[in-house]
């Protein structure tokens, strides 16, 4: 798995490729804790190029949510394929989270 | 006789013999005559002197008388003496006057006297020898009367008895010596056969000795031994000599013929425990068929036996395998090398840590080992499914790996010292994940340490020459054949100095048939992850699973592996989790079976979905999305094992194909 992360108009987009599970999550936890550790809440998670998201990902999404909430942030979810959409859906969590197709519409969600 | 005759020795003394023999006669026959008729003629002489003086005595009166008569009649007296041939008397005038001769006197005579008369031999009465045709040799002897005054007497002595005496003798003497001859020549015969019959037997008894097996004394030597006690002469001492070399032969044959006996029982045993510990080394067709595994074991021992070993086998998806190099060499090391293989191989089929079974076998080793053996090991398992090979390296050179590129690198050590050595050291192991293709190469340092005729060592420069030769295009029985033939072209002429050892082992990928069903173990590690991602990948392409379920199941997995490895196990130790994927009338059935603490994931309770972000726990996700992704899921605990399985239904491609 590979992450960078960007600031793209006050949003903080951190792009994910690769695989996200337990062996990798640790990592973007990091990053994402990272980021919103020094005041940012408004994430934008780029999952386009994430091939598999295991519950170690999940994880990670869920904890970010809940430490961005608080301060009226969130997190938002790009480009997540069908497949992993999928995944969401039967495990019952895409309500927690905001998804979008493309960045313009996902720096609009804030 | 004929023999003797032949014999060059009786010759020769023959020929001197016979030389001295017939100098001797001739010698004694001149000798003989010489002095005999020397003798004989002073003898004659005189006597004739004395009948010539006599007659000439007594014929003085009556020449003076002039009675020729009675002078003949003296004369006829005189005659009957023995040798006396004829008497004549002349008178002063030189005319005979009485003679003995029938009828008249032989003219002959008369000119032979004729002529002595002018040499004045009649008048000085000396004698002569002259020869009549009637008297033959004669001796005439002449006797003046009164200084010749009255006349002259002739005696003529016969020299017939003389000659005929000096006759007899010589040839009695002759016969006598000749015979004397003959008994020499017998005695000498007898003297020769004597010395040469000893020499014979001594020949024909040498001739046997020349084919003789010397198992046991010839026959002859009886007699030879007999030799020796009657001929206390140089005869004897050669027997003696003789008797003393067969009996040595014998005895030096009789050793030898121990000491090879031995040495074939010796070597018997060598090859037979040289094929025994062949034997003991594995053979590729041991392995099962289908394994994505291509290998080639070589061993070329530098003696009938040596240390080094390799050895292979497979336990259920794993390959086990090692290289080792006993220290020292010859049969030593060959039962050192006896112990250690199969220590490894009893070990390794009840633990599945190369670390511990290394740690247990030079415990075992080092335990009974007063002699200070050791052996060099490099013990790998590789995981023929996902190509992940664990290895150890005990003191011994480190393997290569053969990229498909045909780069190659060494694999790193561990650390780990020759086996053997110090009982509770620790081997710590090293882990690689192997692409397809790779290849590892595995041998001794019979093979760097190689030595030419000029002692020179193959050395590492030219291994590195070597293995730039060897491509992913060589199998590895090429590869082994490579190497061997490269070492033996350097070595050539020179004895070989140690054991050579290649092991190679290519893997060719998870070309596993993972159609249908498939049990593959897990370490409880989680970067057994890795392996669980390329099993799923490599079992959904087999079996044409499509895109969401390869995820699901692997997310499936994921979730639990991680669960139990992460919570199942209370200690460090070593544990596998075994997972069987099969596919079963349309449906996807895995099987979870591990040793962990007792967890029947359907007790957990389920995560709410429906309530707030808040409160959620982060917790029991990844049972959560497992419950949620299967159609059915059983648990039981079973001889204290978990065994949890769920089943999946199968759509997209598995329907495809089947339409």
């Amino acid at each position: 798995m590979k992450t960078s992360v960007e600031t793209v108009e006050g949003k903080c987009l951190i792009k994910v490729e690769g695989r996200l599970d337990t062996l990798t999550a640790p990592e973007l936890e990091q990053v994402v804790v990272q980021v919103i550790n020094e005041g940012q809440d408004k994430i934008i998670l780029d999952l386009s190029q994430a091939e598999y998201i295991s519950s170690a990902g999940f994880r990670v999404f869920i904890v970010a949510q809940k430490k961005t909430k608080p301060t009226g942030g969130q997190v938002v979810l790009m480009g997540v394929n069908d497949e992993i959409k999928e995944i969401f859906d039967i495990s019952g969590f895409t309500r927690l989270f905001t998804f979008s197709a493309t960045l313009e519409n996902s720096i609009s969600q804030f | 006789m004929a023999k003797v005759k032949k014999s060059k020795i009786f010759f020769k003394v023959f020929i001197g013999f016979f030389t001295v023999f017939l100098v001797t006669v001739v010698s004694i026959a001149f000798f003989t005559q010489y002095t005999l008729e020397e003798h004989l003629m002073s003898e004659y002489r005189s006597k004739g002197a004395s009948v010539a003086k006599s007659i000439s005595d007594s014929s003085v009166n009556l020449v003076l008388n002039s009675d020729p008569a009675t002078i003949q009649s003296i004369l006829n007296q005189y005659l009957e003496i023995k040798g006396v041939a004829y008497i004549l008397v002349r008178d002063s005038s030189l005319k005979i006057i009485a003679h003995t001769f029938v009828p008249g006197v032989p003219s002959e005579l008369e000119s032979v006297e004729l002529d002595q008369l002018q040499k004045g031999n009649l008048q000085s009465g000396k004698m002569f020898n002259l020869k009549l045709q009637e008297y033959g040799d004669l001796i005439e002897i002449i006797s003046p009367m009164i200084i010749g005054k009255i006349g002259y007497v002739h005696v003529g002595m016969s020299l017939e008895p003389i000659n005929t005496t000096i006759k007899e003798t010589i040839l009695k003497t002759l016969a006598l010596i000749i015979g004397l001859f003959v008994i020499s020549i017998g005695l000498l015969y007898m003297f020769i056969k004597q010395i040469s019959k000893p020499i014979k037997l001594l020949t024909s008894y040498s001739n046997a000795l020349s084919n003789h097996h010397f198992k046991q004394p010839l026959a002859m030597q009886w007699d030879i031994k007999q030799l020796t006690k009657r001929s206390k002469d140089e005869i004897g001492n050669l027997a003696d000599s003789f008797v003393n070399l067969e009996d040595k032969l014998i005895q030096y044959i009789q050793d030898l013929e121990t000491t090879t006996v031995c040495k074939e029982k010796m070597e018997s045993d060598l090859k037979i425990a040289h094929d025994i510990q062949l034997n003991m080394l594995p053979n590729k067709s041991i392995l099962p068929e289908g394994l994505p595994i291509d290998l080639e074991g070589t061993l070329i021992p530098a003696k009938e036996v040596g240390g080094d070993f390799y050895d292979f086998f497979v336990k259920d998806n794993l390959l086990c395998f090692s290289v080792g190099d006993v220290s020292g060499k010859g049969v030593p090391a060959a039962l050192f090398m006896s112990a250690s293989l199969t220590m490894m191989k009893a070990t390794c089929l009840h633990i599945d840590s190369v670390s511990d079974v290394l740690t247990s076998v030079n415990n075992l080793l080092e335990q009974r080992n007063e002699h200070c053996l050791f052996v060099t090991v490099l013990f790998g398992i590789l995981d023929m499914n996902s190509g992940k090979l664990t290895y150890c390296n005990a003191g011994h050179p480190p393997p290569l790996l053969f990229k498909k590129d045909g780069s190659f690198s060494k694999l790193p050590l561990t650390n780990g010292m020759a086996v053997g050595i110090e009982s509770g050291f620790y081997y710590q192991s090293n882990t690689v994940t192997l692409d397809q293709d790779d290849t590892l190469l595995l041998f001794t340092d019979g093979i760097t340490e190689a030595e030419n005729v000029d002692k020179d060592l193959y050395g590492d420069d030219r291994v590195d020459a070597l293995f730039k030769q060897i491509g992913v295009e060589n199998d590895c029985k090429e590869i082994n054949q490579i190497v061997v033939k490269d070492v033996q072209a350097f070595t050539a002429g020179a004895n070989q100095s140690d054991d050579i050892t290649v092991l190679s082992v290519r893997w060719k990928g998870s070309h596993v048939s993972l159609k249908d069903k498939v049990k593959v173990h897990f370490n409880n590690d989680l970067q057994e992850l890795l392996k669980l991602q390329k099993v799923v990948e490599m079992f959904s392409e087999e079996n044409n699973l499509d895109v969401k379920t390869t995820m699901n199941v692997n997310l499936i997995l994921e979730e639990l592996l991680t669960n139990t490895i992460s919570y199942g196990y209370e200690d460090h130790d070593h544990h596998l989790i075994y997972v069987t994927f099969a596919i079963e009338q349309g449906k996807l059935l895995l099987q979870l079976e591990d040793d962990a603490m007792a967890f029947n994931p359907l007790d957990r309770e389920e995560v709410d979905t429906e309530r707030t972000l808040d409160d959620i726990g982060i917790g029991g996700l990844g049972i959560h999305f497992v419950k949620n992704l299967v159609k059915d899921i059983s648990y039981e605990r079973k001889d204290d094992k978990n065994v949890l399985n769920l089943g999946l239904e199968l759509q997209g491609a598995q329907d495809e194909d089947i339409s």
